[in-house]
């Protein structure tokens, strides 16, 4: 079940609200917890049931692990480091078993010229996010004991519903307390009010905004060999505005999702595309996914504390870790290189005292990481080098066939202008979806984001319609009709 | 503010907001699909039908047969390029043109079935196949309004079928639309069909080209970049078609598949993809082939536009199957019917043909067409 369908918004989501507060009202305070719990599974079982199985093992031993060092850590046992240790390998094998065998098994077929068979394993939905934050746990309370929890409360902690399938990366300090408190008990009309409001700002970033992107992003990578130079800096920029909507706007739907149930989840976006270099973009972008790399990589691998060149190997091991991580694919490695490069040439550029002028600095770092997106969408190096070759107008730059009688633009061919269609390559489709990715960078830039909003938000008539009309579009683009006229009559 | 009434003003607004969308989805039926189903003059008293945009024909055209069972014996399936093949020319059979936006093989056998379930006498069924019908999936279509089927076809629910016809947003062509019928009562027929389902849409282009006497339309560039076609997908559509084959000798239905004439330049990439696909299709069936690089796929004269062929094209088309319509001439080189006995020959002759094309193109440097090889 996706949190943007029918069936959740109007059906899972009410419905689990409403049993969860009529528990509390009426019964002690386990059995709300474990309903909660238990809608958690349902949810991920609407997926596959497989999924919920995983997601029960991973839970269970990671609890069962957690509790045993947490007891070793507070008698100073000698086992403390075994157990730890045991747990996190337990944990990379148990994520690596899942997401990477089939690459790394292609890799070996690749190098050996070997021909073993892929294994036929379904990758669990949300299994990076929900083995980071055991992992995070398990950490903690190697490093600082304590972190005891209820059974419950844990295992609800890692299936909470809202976060479960693409995070936030939630750390149990700032989830279990929160569940086990007494304002969690209650039904909070300001929470609800507050839930609403950035829940339908979510929807209507995915539904109005990332799925239109897609129309171009998708079409575009799809026919990546061909890509004339607009056709291509089109397809890369849909996809970078594309991306940042999807998931901050998911992100917005989890913490809207949560806030129902007065729960706080943290920010995973704040204006990522206002970032004016490599650094701040990471503060800005998944924010809970970069401080988990600080907090449990690149801190433990020695952080800054160990010389300059230890401290940039840090840094780029930290983010070819962290390309992995988004996916099973060289290119993933590659996007997260780049972007260890980039903050390694960044922490050197830091050190002569220069500094860029803040147009450029954003034109870099926008520019940047648009480019590198093109690596952590595209299917294959070929597709990705295509769109690159596209960009670099490679494949030839058109204008309108309508300036075909400009002087200017005449003169124009010698370096390699052609006249002809711009969106050939490109799906057919209304002229401002193609631009859409344009119209979008001054937004981005100037206005304010989801989590500013809410936490501004007080209500009021402008933002009771605005949510009305949001709620109501996202709701009716989760439609999945195609409309297209077929106009060549 | 407080709270709740803040609450309240969302839930009114929200309702009212959706309320007015569907509203006007239900009174724009951009696709003529309530008008297909409810407001269509069931008993065919006029000779067109002319609707304001364009209809969905997988609806309509069915809903129209299943309406007057007994006035057709004999049906044109085929996608918007057959659509121009008039079946008042055909004397063999009472024919009505069934074609429809992106017609698949699959959705010609279901609508056969349906036919056939309902008891709809079946004399002979002509199918066209296009470069597309081996390569498109008919899961494709089933989000897209304008090629959606019929609910009594597919088995789905006219509750769901609404939901995703009224229950979604305008888009901006349709509030234009909208605009204009219900400010100014416009309802221009963009959509023109005769009561043997016969297209009638594109008389304006065939005017403007027998008054200038050249091509309407310019090639765009063009990339060679070969298509080949997936196999699986391939599979599926042979199964279909060997499913037609069983049908129409169990109800002795004359059955008769023809390629339709895809303009030169779009049938370039796809050609050689073709190739084992009529091979494969001559060792279960007889089949007209009027695709290739022959005088007429050639000559942009005889299109509308890039992709549809004129009614003239029509008529030779029927000319060269059945012997009748009032073309006299057809060109020799147009229209073969391929067996498993020639196919082998036609083949290598369509090989040749193609050589031909692509080094005619590449030294033809004053062509209104450039091809990068």
């Amino acid at each position: 079940m996706l949190s943007n369908s029918y069936s959740f918004i109007f059906i899972f989501l009410p419905l689990v609200a409403t049993v969860y507060f009529l528990l509390h009202r009426y019964f002690a305070v386990k059995w709300p917890r474990l309903f909660l719990l238990l809608a958690s599974l349902c949810f991920m079982s609407f997926w596959n049931v497989y999924f919920a199985l995983v997601l029960i093992c991973s839970v269970l031993f990671n609890y069962a692990g957690g509790s045993a060092l947490s007891i070793s850590t507070e008698r100073g046992g000698r086992n403390k480091k075994l157990i730890f240790i045991a747990a996190i390998a337990a944990n990379i094998l148990f994520l690596g078993f899942f997401k990477y065998s089939n690459f790394f098994l292609d890799n070996v077929n690749a190098v050996f010229a070997a021909q073993i068979r892929l294994l036929n394993i379904l990758l669990p939905i949300g299994i990076s996010f929900y083995t980071f934050m055991q992992i995070a746990w398990l950490t903690d309370v190697y490093r600082q004991g304590g972190y005891r929890y209820d059974f419950v409360s844990y295992c609800l902690y890692v299936t909470f519903f809202p976060y479960v399938i693409s995070g936030p990366i939630v750390y149990h300090k700032e989830i279990i307390p929160q569940l086990e408190s007494k304002q969690a008990q209650k039904f909070n009309i300001d929470n609800l009010c507050r839930g609403i409001f950035i829940f339908s700002i979510g929807l209507f970033k995915k539904t109005a905004i990332a799925d239109t992107l897609a129309i171009i992003a998708n079409g575009g990578f799809n026919a990546s060999s061909a890509l004339s130079f607009t056709e291509a800096w089109l397809t890369s920029l849909s996809f970078t505005m594309q991306l940042y909507f999807d998931f901050s706007g998911y992100t917005d739907m989890a913490i809207g999702a949560a806030l129902i149930f007065n729960i706080n989840i943290p920010a995973n976006f704040n204006s990522p595309y206002k970032s004016l270099d490599i650094r701040e973009f990471w503060h800005r972008w998944h924010i809970t996914f970069s401080r988990f790399l600080r907090d449990y990589i690149y801190i433990p691998l020695g952080g800054n504390r160990s010389g300059e060149i230890r401290t940039l190997i840090n840094l780029m091991l930290t983010f070819l870790i962290g390309g992995l991580w988004h996916g099973a694919a060289w290119t993933f490695v590659f996007w997260g290189f780049l972007h260890g490069s980039a903050l390694v040439v960044h922490r050197l550029w830091i050190k002569t005292g220069l500094h860029l002028n803040k147009v450029l600095a954003w034109l870099l770092t926008f520019n940047f990481v648009n480019i590198t997106w093109i690596f952590f969408r595209a299917k294959s190096w070929n597709d990705a080098l295509n769109v690159l070759k596209g960009m670099a107008g490679i494949n030839g730059i058109f204008v309108s066939p309508n300036l075909a009688d400009n002087h200017f633009w005449q003169e124009l061919t010698v370096v390699g202008i052609r006249f002809g269609e711009w969106r050939d390559n490109l799906p057919e489709t209304v002229t401002i979806v193609y631009f859409l990715c344009i119209v979008l960078i001054p937004f981005v830039l100037l206005a304010k984001n989801s989590n500013q909003l809410l936490e501004k938000f007080s209500p009021n008539w402008e933002n009771a319609m605005a949510i009305s009309v949001l709620m109501a579009c996202g709701l009716l683009l989760l439609n999945q009709a195609t409309v297209f006229l077929y106009f060549k009559f | 503010m407080n709270c709740a009434k803040w609450l309240k003003i969302v839930l009114f607004f929200f309702i009212l907001f959706l309320s007015a969308v569907v509203s006007f989805n239900f009174y724009l039926d951009t696709y003529g699909i309530r008008f297909s189903l409810f407001t269509l003059d069931k008993n065919n008293k006029t000779n067109y039908i002319t609707y304001a945009t364009t209809i969905n024909s997988q609806i309509f055209n069915p809903e129209y047969i299943f309406c007057n069972p007994d006035h057709f014996d004999s049906f044109i399936f085929g996608s918007s390029f057959t659509s121009v093949i008039n079946p008042a020319k055909i004397n063999t059979g009472k024919f009505y043109n069934m074609s429809y936006s992106g017609g698949l093989p699959a959705e010609h056998l279901a609508i056969i079935k349906a036919f056939l379930q309902k008891r709809i006498r079946i004399k002979s069924v002509i199918i066209g196949l296009d470069e597309f019908s081996f390569r498109i999936s008919p899961k494709e279509h089933e989000n897209q309004l304008l090629r959606i089927m019929h609910p009594c076809i597919t088995g789905k629910s006219l509750p769901s079928l609404f939901y995703l016809y009224y229950f979604r947003t305008p888009q901006l062509f349709e509030l234009a639309n909208g605009m204009d019928r219900l400010l100014f009562g416009k309802q221009e027929g963009k959509f023109i069909l005769d009561k043997n389902g016969l297209w009638l849409s594109w008389l304006n282009r065939e005017k403007k080209i027998i008054t200038s006497g050249k091509p309407i339309f310019i090639n765009k560039d063009f990339t060679y970049n070969p298509f080949n076609y997936d196999k699986k997908l391939t599979d599926e559509v042979f199964t279909q078609i060997e499913e037609m084959i069983a049908l129409s000798k169990k109800n002795k239905i004359s059955l008769i598949f023809f390629f339709n004439p895809i303009n030169s330049q779009g049938y370039l990439n796809c050609a050689l993809g073709l190739i084992p696909i009529k091979e494969r299709l001559a060792s279960i069936t007889d089949f007209y082939d009027f695709s290739g690089f022959n005088s007429v796929t050639t000559n942009n004269l005889n299109y509308y536009e890039d992709g549809h062929y004129r009614y003239l094209v029509g008529d030779t088309i029927i000319r060269r199957i059945f012997g009748c319509s009032s073309v006299v001439n057809v060109p020799k080189d147009f229209g073969v019917l391929v067996t498993k006995n020639n196919v082998e020959s036609h083949i290598n002759k369509q090989k040749l043909e193609m050589e031909k094309y692509k080094v005619r193109f590449a030294k033809n440097k004053n062509t209104l067409t450039s091809i990068k090889f």
